[in-house]
């Protein structure tokens, strides 16, 4: 029998061994118009994504609403269809795996979602809800069953003896510690955190993020953690990239992004994000962006962020900036890339 | 242990629902009539008698009799039987064939809900009564006839309405989750999507049940469905309907036992929506 892709490959990935490699990723969704529904042509929502990720490593993924982070978060571990490019998941090929290929891999990719409401399923009892990966690979029994589930609820910070219970009888916060603990049934090697934290209180926010560095560390996980939260995401990340309509503008760790940003967009970003200390508050730069996101199905020539760009010149217009270092020590796409300490965040 | 608390919440909605209820207290008397009709009446239903014909209600005969003499409250138990074995077998095939083949063709979709879409089509041009009758015209009469040909007639609303609940319910993330774990399609459809269709299927199959009711009934009003001398509400309308003018108690006996039938599961489906749907639900 052929042996299909990452069905032998069980084995534990050494901490710094990269997991996940993606090279110039493309996915376009077509856009249909009038009558007879012609396709008139496509918003690509993810537009040439590279980046790789190592195991205990987590990949923090910025942006506005819209600009392609939830999309790429899916395509990456094959919940989506790519356009074009590569996806790499331990050394194998998987971009273009049948559904029966992907097999495998479902059991060591797992995402958690950001509606801790709708991704459960309202029928089904907790119990059932974290078995359904171990049943899907018909493995539960062989992972211990019951006492399984019970262990995941703990590892969570669940009451294990509130595994009959159904999904709208626990807050929002301790859904999501549901669908983390579905997501880890498996022994994922790779999650996707798909939003986790948005739609919870920011008291409960600090506790899943706390929950989820903690497992990090246990299981050794890489994690991709896609946030609008500037603030969330310097919490959690050891790299970051910054998104916008479906390109990433500013790569690097976490420290180089926040403390050495060179990306205006990332500039605006970081200039609007709350500070904790009073004292520094009134005496950072605030950048407001004009105007809005333009329509991914129709970006501008050269830069895509050139309308709502300060910097912007006429080479902007015509050249689209490489994501590369220019001498600001990480990638930027920028042709005016410039490191502006004003607006750094502090990330201890 | 709470375990069933959705369930028990939506009993108690029903239970304070008056409509359903008094569907509920018809439906179980109508029911107790017709298991317990041998022990209730001493009249045999097929039994003729001749100088007895056509006698207006007394004490004797509390609903009259017919015109060969026949107890019409006797026919009308035992009919009932028939009528209401009818809705129940008729809905339970519909939904055998239109509950998997809706789903299936929402869920896929593609060329798979192309195809069953343009066969429901088809017969969703006629009305469920008049395909019900050409079903009849080529099977032929009698009882497990009309049992299929009124199943098939209304199969096609319930592949519409299954076909709906699948296509929203594949668009919920949960389902896109069991996706992500490698969960195959047939088990989202067996555990996602059927068991979250189930209560708009079911409410959907009370207010059917009375349909049928109608539809059979329709069918024997016009001789094409149970065939005489067996009773069976529609029959019987059909047999009065010659003496509508100066015996009218024989048409309008079995009219009223279809009329409160239909009635009744109506009230029920309706209330068991109500319940049942946590949309509607405060």
């Amino acid at each position: 029998m052929r042996a299909r892709p990452g069905e032998n490959d069980r084995r534990p990935v050494a901490k710094g061994e990269v997991i996940l490699r993606v090279e110039d990723l493309v996915k376009q969704f077509p856009v249909s118009t009038g009558l007879l529904r012609r396709h008139s042509g496509a918003v690509h929502a993810v537009d040439g994504v590279s980046f790789e990720l190592a195991a205990g490593e987590t990949l923090g993924i910025v942006g506005e609403s819209g600009c392609g982070k939830t999309t790429l978060g899916r395509t990456m571990i094959r919940l989506l269809e790519p356009g074009s490019g590569r996806i790499e998941f331990k050394g194998t090929d998987i971009t273009h795996l049948t559904r029966r290929q992907l097999r495998p891999l479902r059991r060591e990719t797992q995402i958690v979602f950001q509606d801790p409401f709708s991704s459960l399923d309202p029928r089904m009892v907790v119990r059932d809800i974290i078995a359904e990966p171990l049943r899907a690979h018909g493995i539960l029994r062989e992972s211990g069953g019951r006492r399984r589930i019970r262990e995941l609820m703990e590892v969570v910070g669940l009451n294990p003896d509130h595994d009959n219970r159904f999904p709208h009888e626990f807050s929002g916060g301790q859904r999501q510690r549901i669908g983390i603990a579905r997501a880890l049934a498996l022994n994922p090697q790779l999650l996707v955190l798909d939003e986790p934290v948005s739609a919870l209180d920011v008291s409960i926010q600090a506790q899943v993020i706390n929950l989820l560095r903690r497992i990090q560390q246990e299981f050794g996980l890489a994690y991709v953690f896609i946030s609008h939260d500037l603030t969330v995401v310097r919490h959690i990340s050891t790299h970051v990239a910054v998104m916008y309509l479906g390109k990433f503008v500013e790569t690097g760790t976490r420290d180089k992004v926040y403390g050495k940003p060179s990306h205006p967009y990332t500039q605006a970003l970081l200039s609007a994000a709350p500070i904790a200390d009073p004292a520094q508050r009134g005496r950072r730069e605030h950048i407001v962006l004009e105007g809005d996101v333009p329509n991914a199905a129709n970006p501008p020539s050269g830069c895509r962020f050139r309308t709502r760009c300060w910097k912007a010149e006429e080479v902007c217009a015509r050249q689209a900036p490489d994501l590369t270092d220019r001498g600001q020590g990480h990638p930027s796409a920028c042709h005016f890339a410039q490191v502006d300490t004003e607006v750094a965040l502090p990330t201890s | 242990m709470s375990v069933r608390r959705p369930w028990v919440q939506a009993l108690r909605a029903l239970a304070r629902n008056r409509a359903a209820v008094a569907g509920i207290v018809v439906i179980a008397i109508l029911g107790f009539l017709v298991a317990a009709a041998p022990l209730l009446t001493s009249y045999d239903p097929m039994q003729q008698n001749l100088s007895s014909a056509l006698r207006p209600p007394s004490a004797e005969h509390p609903l009259g009799t017919d015109n060969l003499g026949r107890d019409i409250l006797a026919r009308i138990m035992f009919g009932g039987r028939i009528s209401l074995l009818i809705g129940v077998l008729a809905v339970s095939i519909a939904m055998a064939i239109g509950v998997p083949l809706g789903l299936l063709s929402g869920y896929f979709g593609g060329w798979v809900d192309m195809v069953i879409q343009r066969i429901a089509d088809m017969m969703l041009s006629f009305t469920t009564f008049l395909l019900a009758l050409a079903l009849v015209a080529v099977l032929g009469v009698g009882l497990r006839n009309v049992i299929i040909a009124t199943g098939v007639g209304v199969a096609p609303q319930f592949i519409r309405l299954a076909r709906g609940l699948a296509l929203s319910l594949r668009e919920q993330a949960y389902v896109e989750a069991a996706t992500g774990f490698g969960v195959s399609d047939l088990m989202i459809l067996w555990r996602h999507v059927l068991r979250n269709s189930l209560t708009p299927l079911i409410v959907y199959a009370t207010l059917n049940i009375g349909i049928t009711i109608i539809v059979a009934a329709g069918l024997g009003f016009l001789g094409l469905g149970v065939q005489p001398p067996t009773p069976e509400w529609g029959t019987m309308l059909g047999e009065g309907r010659d003496y509508i003018f100066h015996a009218s108690y024989l048409a309008t006996f079995p009219g009223l036992a279809i009329f409160l039938a239909v009635l009744a599961f109506n009230l029920i489906g309706d209330g068991l929506r109500d319940a049942l749907d946590p949309n509607l639900r405060a």
